[in-house]
């Protein structure tokens, strides 16, 4: 008697669910999936599109240290490149002689304001987000309406760290932006990963700027020796490109910095969009980020994103402050 | 596959940037999914757990390693750790089962409990083989009984090497085999269509 095929005829009658069972369903996972913000994660967080981006498909141009860009211009027509390692090296400079900032106390609160423009939306979404620095609390509000506030429950399955624990995670980062490199291309960044996310896909390079990327988009006091760490570092990976003339949600003119090699691209080969961390030309502090669509991003038929579009966010402010609704008195 | 159709790897990284792509993944992959949940642990925990399921891939979207064409390992393996937290209530249906013949998991989704039969005695020793397995070996034995997948997928699923895959099979059919009556269990030979 063949057990395999014995075990294979227990239970074999077990039916699959009816089309409206997998109706409610699909509604049910919609409802806790799709809104703003994604309340399923432990902390409410930015939107954050480099956060999320790990496929490396297609070849890597390498634009770090050339003048022109191998693909035709994006259709954003007044970003230039520039040559990457000249204005990282520079951002590094001015991040390195930043003072560092106090360390704030359990029961204070980090302070976001954030403002998001998704593609085909015509006004922009303001959010702000207040984080006990314990991670204990965190209060969120949409356009100026009600607080939303929740208790966070210590999970140790949740791969969100609490703003302490980022800090703690920051502090310990060496600073030496090679050794800085050779970290972050071993991380994943993610605290739960095992099982389900092997090694393998994602490049060490599209790795390190995106684990990179999620440490610059943090709402925290950043180690100024760090900072400028990141930026060198960026400078190292081949690929990475930066543009000036880069918009932020806010409108605001800066420097994009992005990686192509970690994107998507079509069935011709062409960069379906280029995503950007924006910093400020002159301070190069964060502002935020964008994504522009360079070509239509189709599934199954369907346009997901058209040609031409974009998605970008700006940080507006953010600072350290005593309760939720209390807004810090200048950007820090 | 077509040209027209993109595999889930591709669902996913458009996904990321649009969360209704998503639900691509889920059309195609729920129905199954539910299908083989219902046959671990019964009707009743089945949407919960299918459910639950695609909530957490959501929330694990960004680490979905897009080299893997096909997301059901990945699905599966999500699912098997949410399955395992009921491991106490399936083994105590297989215990049931072996020694009345009365399987309360059938029972569940039956429309018509009073027209069933009863099972067979084969049914009822191999129920009461699946009682003595450890839980990681009877992950691994039902994951290659009741889907078609690969030892390879197999591990990807539950995040082990296919060696362990192989080496927990094979122990968990010797006791099932001895459970049946024995045959030589060291015979172990390559995975039989088993489908149901």
């Amino acid at each position: 008697m063949d057990d395999l095929k014995l075990l294979g005829e227990l239970r074999a009658d077990a039916p699959a669910p009816d089309a409206a069972r997998l109706d409610r369903l699909r509604r049910r996972i919609e409802v806790a999936s799709v809104p703003r913000p994604v309340t399923r994660r432990r902390f409410w967080v930015a939107p954050s599109i480099l956060a999320a981006a790990t496929a490396a498909v297609g070849t890597i141009a390498l634009l770090n240290g050339v003048e022109r860009p191998a693909v035709s211009p994006p259709v954003i027509v007044e970003t230039v490149p520039v040559r990457a390692e000249v204005v990282l090296r520079q951002a590094a400079l001015v991040a390195e002689r930043r003072r560092a900032g106090d360390a704030p106390r359990a029961d204070q609160w980090m302070y976001r304001k954030v403002v998001v423009k998704q593609s085909g939306q015509d006004t922009p979404t303001l959010q702000e987000y207040w984080t006990r620095y314990d991670g204990a609390e965190q209060a969120f509000r949409e356009n100026g309406g009600r607080m939303e506030g929740h208790a966070i429950e210590p999970d140790p399955d949740d791969d969100d760290l609490a703003p302490r624990e980022y800090a703690a995670k920051l502090a310990r980062l060496p600073t030496d932006p090679d050794a800085l490199l050779a970290h972050v291309k071993g991380d994943r960044h993610w605290k739960v990963k095992a099982e389900d996310d092997p090694v393998g896909a994602e490049s060490a390079d599209a790795r390190a700027f995106r684990v990179l990327s999620v440490y610059l988009d943090q709402q925290l006091p950043m180690p100024p020796k760090l900072e400028a760490a990141i930026f060198r570092a960026f400078a190292k990976i081949p690929g990475v490109r930066v543009d000036m003339g880069v918009h932020d949600a806010a409108d605001r003119a800066g420097i994009g910095i992005s990686y192509d090699g970690g994107n998507q691209r079509d069935a011709e080969g062409r960069l379906v969009s280029r995503s950007y961390v924006v910093l400020d030309a002159g301070t190069y502090r964060y502002l935020g980020r964008r994504v522009d669509n360079l070509q239509d991003d189709i599934l199954d038929g369907e346009i997901l994103s058209r040609k031409g579009t974009s998605y970008a966010s700006a940080e507006l402010a953010r600072g350290v402050v005593e309760e939720p609704g209390q807004v810090p008195a200048q950007r820090s | 596959m077509t040209d027209l159709e993109s595999d889930d790897a591709e669902v996913m990284a458009r996904a990321r940037q649009d969360p209704a792509a998503f639900s691509v993944l889920f059309d195609r992959h729920a129905p199954e999914l539910h299908r083989y949940v219902t046959r671990r642990l019964g009707d009743s925990l089945a949407d919960d757990i299918v459910g639950e399921t695609f909530l957490v891939a959501f929330r694990r979207l960004g680490r979905y390693d897009t080299s893997h064409r096909d997301a059901r390992p990945w699905l599966y393996g999500i699912a098997a750790n949410l399955i395992h937290k009921h491991r106490r209530a399936e083994v105590r249906a297989y215990r049931a089962l072996a020694r009345s013949g009365v399987d309360e998991v059938a029972e569940s989704y039956a429309e018509r409990v009073e027209a069933r039969v009863s099972a067979g005695a084969a049914h009822r020793s191999l129920a009461g083989a699946l009682t003595l397995l450890s839980a990681e070996d009877r992950e691994v034995l039902l994951m290659v009984a009741w889907t078609d997948f690969t030892y390879e997928e197999v591990g990807r699923a539950l995040g082990i090497p296919v060696g362990t895959v192989r080496s927990r099979l094979h122990r968990a059919r010797r006791k099932t085999r001895a459970a049946l009556g024995g045959v030589d269990p060291s015979a172990v030979e390559e995975k039989g269509k088993a489908r149901g």
